[in-house]
């Protein structure tokens, strides 16, 4: 339309409000002026510039944009020629017109032939404005017609470049959707070719399927103004069904539908994509159902997109829907942190993650309705959702098994730690290093240093005596390598300097993964112990030299005893041959024998058998005071009475060899003693003194009875004993060399020095072999008020 | 008549065996112990000895190995006449070359026939 409307302009006038603009090559100011003066006096304004040369017009022409170029023919340093060159390369529509004084026609057709617009002679200045009306005139017509080429060509372009372009199948239906026109993509889209395509029906190429299920209602005639697309299957040409998207348009004439314009495009593969992600996303949508994990889908602002059936099922839950599982998270379940506060809701690893975008893991949390309380882990992660915006994807597990499990470890550990702590034993650890980690209160008590202070030092170097260094350090080692140590008696120094002596056991410390990470020492203050321990070992000792003694008495008296027996045996076998044969002499010779000679072997078999009394008197004595059966008898004796009545018998049954001596001297006339002990001891002794001084006429007996002794010597002027004898004659049976032939049962002393001892008391010899013995006994004397009967 | 010499440190039982041999008709020598045997031996020439063996001084096995060193009398009848009632005592006379061995107390009867019997 503007092109048109600048033609029609063109054609009636040239603007004179306008000024004319004229670049005008003259040398002559008079004809430039003139020029002027010509255009002005046709009633335009004229605005114009005189040049002279080439450089000025060139410099002229890009100053300004001109109407018209007049030029002179020739001047001095330009011409027409020249300057309609510089002008066509520019302007090659510029009006150029000649004026000249002389022109002859051979120069005009030149320049007419160069370009020149045209020609006029300077006497003929009649002319000149006609020519510039026209030649503008001219110049505006070709320039709007190029312009007008110029914007068909475009839009042809446009339009090509469309056509090419487009991909669309745009058809003409009438009502019954019968194709009326078909557009060029229908090869590529639909196969058929657009007039095979003419006369047949839209509806017919739809699937039938779709076409029962969907409604297509914008190829009815009652939908009216419907324009959103729609999707179906229609058939191809080969007999493929492809997904299209149509788009109809309904054109009405007078309110009645006469044509539907359709546009179709091609969206199988748009189709075949999005059923393929419809088969990933139900994959998907399974692996998520299918793992153990609960998982919860929030969107940006809070609220829960979807979740898995394992976070209803870990929350018992039943419900399916976003909404209300959402509602039962907040209104159903109040959360605990691990120590059972409640759990701020600010802090739920949800809306920490939507806050910061950054991901929370492993958060403790328990959720308690009004069943059980179940503990949860939960790690909660951002992502992009399809808008754009920030969402949160939490995931829980269900650890209330472990989470219980966890609390009967740590309520374990912690008593533990307690029983260690106030274990009624030292217990003490040291790690990697020997560097004291543990140290309980027996251990403290018992070092007198407390845990703050020895806690990170050096165990041997503080309290491990200088002697038992090294070995200490091999023995943690030890159980640093794993091996135990049990019962090592260790002395440690305690605060005061004191050493306590340990009962040691070592036991390599493990972490979780049963690394050693120390060790773990229990003790046992067992000082008193080892001073108990000596004292015992010395009361054994005592005790073993005493069993020892005793033993080598024991053996000593079964020794003794065996040859007592055999030496008893010996004693008795003696008279019994005497007896014997006595007897058998009187049976053989009975008839040939003396009333004389009988009485005096019957004689010797009385005195035989008399010996053999005395001799079993003394043996059971023996015996029973050696397996101590003699129990002490006191009863209170006149002590001079009792004497002088010994030695009445003893004189008698010694035949009145010897005289008897006796001296008495006594505080007390009554004493309390033993009589039948007394007895024998005084009637051994005075036997012995006078068997044992043959040829000699008395013995002596000096009996002292003073504080609270009984003091009792009995002396001969006999034959003496040996020195080396007078240890042995107190032994059963023993008999000196000298004793010869002298009859005894060699029992007396050993009685003598029995019944002696049974009354705690001591017997002395002194005797001088060929000079005499003199026997001191000393008794100790009991209050006669203590004397039991 | 033969001569025995009995060797005995109890004087009644010597008395005894004394009053009993000379009764069947032997000479009798008597001693208190091993060297008075001895002698009596050496100068008297018995035919037969009888010896007890627990004696002061000697005892009766060196006795016996002390006439068994005599020439004229490793022959010597001798018989040992104890109380020690013991196997190995019984044991230890015969190796000391005695003749017989009697323990007491013995009859007068077991005494006289040990004796007929070795000297024979």
């Amino acid at each position: 339309m503007k092109i048109k409307e600048k033609q029609e302009f063109a054609k009636t006038q040239v603007n004179r409000w306008k000024p004319i603009n004229v670049v005008i090559i003259e040398d002559s100011e008079d004809d430039y002026e003139l020029i002027k003066r010509r255009v002005r006096h046709e009633g335009y304004q004229i605005n114009a510039i005189r040049v002279e040369t080439a450089d000025e017009y060139e410099a002229a022409l890009d100053k300004e944009e001109w109407d018209v170029i007049i030029s002179d023919n020739s001047l001095p340093h330009f011409n027409a020629k020249s300057a309609l060159e510089i002008t066509r390369k520019k302007y090659p529509h510029m009006p150029f017109i000649i004026v000249s004084g002389t022109i002859g026609e051979e120069a005009a057709v030149e320049a007419m032939r160069l370009g020149a617009n045209d020609y006029l002679l300077k006497n003929d200045m009649a002319r000149l404005m006609p020519v510039i009306e026209r030649e503008i005139r001219d110049a505006e017509l070709i320039k709007a017609k190029s312009l007008a080429d110029m914007a068909l060509e475009e839009s042809q372009e446009r339009y090509r470049l469309l056509a090419e372009n487009i991909q669309d199948l745009v058809c003409l239906h009438s009502s019954d959707s019968t194709y009326l026109w078909v557009g060029p993509s229908t090869d590529r889209i639909l196969g058929y070719h657009a007039e095979e395509l003419i006369g047949k029906k839209h509806l017919d190429l739809i699937h039938p399927q779709d076409l029962k299920e969907k409604n297509i209602s914008p190829f009815d005639q009652k939908a009216e103004g419907e324009c959103k697309p729609i999707s179906y299957r229609m058939r191809r040409k080969d007999g493929v069904y492809i997904y299209v998207e149509t788009m109809v348009q309904h054109v009405y004439e007078e309110d009645r539908l006469i044509r539907i314009v359709s546009t179709s495009r091609d969206i199988t593969e748009q189709k075949l994509a999005h059923n393929l992600l419809i088969e990933s996303e139900a994959k998907y949508q399974g692996v998520i159902e299918s793992i153990a994990e609960g998982l919860v889908l929030y969107d940006d602002k809070g609220r829960i997109v979807t979740f898995n059936k394992s976070a209803s099922k870990i929350l018992r839950s039943k419900t399916t829907n976003a909404r209300k599982f959402e509602e039962e998270l907040t209104d159903r379940y109040r959360f605990f942190k691990p120590n059972m506060e409640v759990f701020p809701s600010d802090n739920f690893p949800s809306k920490v993650t939507l806050r910061t975008g950054k991901p929370c893991s492993q958060i403790i949390m328990g959720a308690k309705d009004r069943g059980d309380l179940i503990w949860l882990s939960i790690n909660s992660e951002p992502f992009l959702q399809p808008n754009g915006r920030l969402g949160v994807v939490v995931s829980f597990s269900d650890i209330t098994e472990q989470k219980l499990y966890e609390d009967r470890v740590t309520s374990v550990a912690r008593e533990l730690t307690t029983l260690i702590d106030t274990a009624n034993a030292p217990i003490f650890g040291i790690d990697w290093n020997g560097r004291i980690n543990e140290w309980n209160q027996v251990s403290a008590k018992l070092t007198g240093y407390s845990k703050t202070e020895v806690l990170g030092k050096k165990l041997i170097d503080e309290f491990i005596l200088d002697g038992y260094k090294v070995a200490v350090t091999d023995l943690l080692k030890n159980a640093l390598r794993g091996k135990e140590v049990t019962n090592y008696e260790l002395p440690i120094y305690t605060r005061t300097g004191k050493v306590v002596t340990i009962l040691f056991n070592a036991a390599p410390r493990r972490n979780l993964s049963s690394e050693i990470i120390g060790v773990i020492g229990v003790g046992q203050n067992i000082t008193e112990l080892i001073e108990y321990r000596e004292r015992l070992e010395m009361k054994v000792a005592e005790r073993t030299k005493e069993l020892n003694e005793a033993l080598l008495k024991e053996k000593e008296l079964v020794a003794l005893k065996s040859k007592f027996v055999s030496m008893a045996s010996h004693e008795f076998r003696t008279p019994l041959s005497t007896i014997t044969f006595a007897t058998n002499f009187i049976k053989r010779y009975k008839a040939k024998l003396s009333i004389d000679e009988m009485e005096r072997k019957l004689d010797k078999i009385e005195e035989q058998v008399g010996h053999m009394t005395y001799l079993l008197d003394d043996v059971l004595l023996i015996g029973k005071s050696e397996s101590g059966k003699i129990r002490l008898h006191r009863i209170v004796v006149n002590i001079k009475d009792f004497c002088k009545k010994i030695i009445e018998e003893v004189t008698h049954s010694t035949k009145k060899t010897h005289k008897i001596l006796f001296s008495i001297a006594t505080e007390e006339r009554d004493i309390a003693i033993d009589e039948k002990l007394l007895r024998n001891i005084l009637i051994n002794l005075l036997t012995n003194a006078i068997k044992f001084s043959p040829g000699k006429d008395r013995v002596l007996l000096d009996v002292i009875c003073a504080h609270g002794m009984l003091n009792m010597q009995v002396k001969d002027w006999g034959m003496g004993i040996e020195r080396e004898d007078q240890e042995k004659i107190f032994e059963p049976f023993h008999r000196t060399n000298s004793a010869g032939a002298i009859q005894g049962t060699g029992l007396g002393l050993s009685i003598v020095k029995k019944a002696v001892e049974l009354q705690k008391g001591s017997v002395e010899i002194d005797s001088e072999v060929g000079k005499g013995t003199k026997i001191k006994i000393q008794i100790p004397l009991v209050d006669e008020k203590d004397i039991s009967y | 008549m033969k001569k025995i010499l009995v060797i005995d440190d109890t004087l009644h039982l010597l008395e005894e065996i004394s009053d009993l041999l000379q009764m069947e008709g032997y000479e009798v020598i008597t001693a208190y112990d091993a060297f008075e045997g001895m002698r009596k031996i050496s100068t008297m020439n018995p035919d037969l000895i009888i010896t007890d063996l627990l004696m002061p001084e000697m005892n009766g096995f060196e006795l016996i190995s002390k006439i068994r060193s005599i020439n004229k009398h490793q022959l010597t009848p001798i018989i040992v006449l104890s109380a020690q009632a013991t196997k190995e005592t019984e044991q230890k006379t015969k190796e000391y070359n005695a003749d017989a061995y009697i323990r007491k107390p013995c009859t007068a009867d077991q005494l006289i026939s040990s004796i007929e019997k070795l000297l024979k």
